[in-house]
Parts: structure tokens; sequence; C-alpha cells
């Protein structure tokens, strides 16, 4: 019976707070993309070094992709 | 819990388009990882990349760069196709009108639902609507 009550409860606390759902969501899946992000322009950076120490010129957009703008 | 699932199931749609794009980004960002890996060892070896590869590659990073036009024009950011913005506008107009509707006239007994899809569909129109106004008024480079 204490069981049953205690579903009921967790029941109407979802029900009071389902729209939480949303800014959790946004909040997991843009801290996600934000890592991701971070993760390319360490990867382009790295990429970026490989050409610097082979005296190469990096091919367009890389380093708009490390530094987020023109260099 | 057979109550709370009929009550609720619309937001299996919301969650769901959370974790498409979620795996979406792990997607783009596995493939320029690639590319860049790729892309090392023709450095490495003091190598001129292949042109497709650096196509692939300034894909995701530069939608707007020149090297395809027509692709740059026709597809958006991740390689999507978006359409002209006109054409999003009135498509979420009409969706919002829809479900706005469908929440005034509390269709299937599921106002509620209804009223918070048609927010989000208003709200999406709006970003549309002034996204395209900035971007048209904004000369290009």
């Amino acid at each position: 019976m204490a069981a049953l009550g205690e579903d009921k409860e967790m029941e109407e606390l979802f029900r009071d707070f389902w729209w939480l759902l949303f800014p959790i969501s946004w909040m997991i899946y843009a801290g996600w993309t934000g890592f991701l992000a971070d993760r390319r322009r360490a990867e382009a950076l790295k990429l970026l070094r490989v050409y610097k120490d082979n005296g190469q010129e990096p091919p367009a957009g890389l380093a708009r992709l490390a530094f987020g703008r023109e260099c | 819990m057979e109550d709370l699932f009929r009550s609720y199931w619309w937001l299996l749609f919301p969650l769901a388009w959370f974790v498409i794009g979620g795996w979406n980004s792990w997607l783009n960002y596995r493939r320029s990882r690639d590319a860049m890996d790729l892309m090392r060892t023709y450095a490495a070896k003091g190598q001129e990349p292949p042109p497709d590869l650096l196509k692939t590659f300034s894909e995701p990073l530069d939608p707007d760069s020149d090297w395809d036009d027509r692709h740059s024009r026709r597809y958006g950011y991740r390689g999507r196709y978006r359409g002209p913005w006109q054409a999003r506008l009135v498509l979420f107009v009409a969706l919002c009108a829809g479900f706005g509707y469908a929440a005034y006239t509390d269709m299937y007994g599921a106002g509620e639902a209804f009223t918070i899809v048609a927010f989000v569909m208003g709200a999406i129109a709006l970003s549309v609507l002034v996204g395209g106004f900035f971007r048209s008024i904004t000369p290009k480079e």
C-alpha cells in the first residue's frame, strides 16, 4: 500500500513539473554540443601544429575552426 | 503509469528531437575528426590532400564558403536542406496556427499539450522571421 502511495506521489510530481524536461534536455544538449565543439577545436589546433611544424600553409577554414576567426 | 503515458505520449516527439540532435552532432564531430586525421597523414608526408577531402572537411566548418555555391545556397549548416527562410516561416506559422486551433478547440481532449506545441511553433516562426530579416539586411561578404 505504501509503495502504491509513493507511485501516486511520483506521478503527481511528474504532472506538476513535466515541463522541466524541456530546459533540462536543452541544457544537456547544449553541454553535449559545446563539448563536441571544444574537442573539434582541439583537433584543429593539433592539425595546425602539424602544418606549422612542416612549414606548410594550412587549408582555408582550419584556422577559423581552431580560433573561431581567420588568422 | 498507463494514465501517465496516455497524458504525456506527445513528449516523446520533442525529447526524440533532442536525442537525434545530439546524435547528429556526434556524427558531425566524427566526420570532421576523421577528415582531420586523414589530412594529418597527408601533412606529415608533405603532400597536398585531394580536393575532395578538402571539400568534405570544409563543409561543416564554413557553410558559406564558395567550394560549391549551389550546394551552399541550398544546404545550411551540417548539410541539411533548409530552403529559403520565407518557406520555413510559412511552414512554422501554419503549424502554429494549426496547433493553436487544436488547443483552442481542445481537440482529442489534449488542449494543454497542443498549447505548448503551438507556443514552440510560434517561437520557431518568430526566430526564423528575425533571422531571415537580419540576414536579408546584412551585406554578403
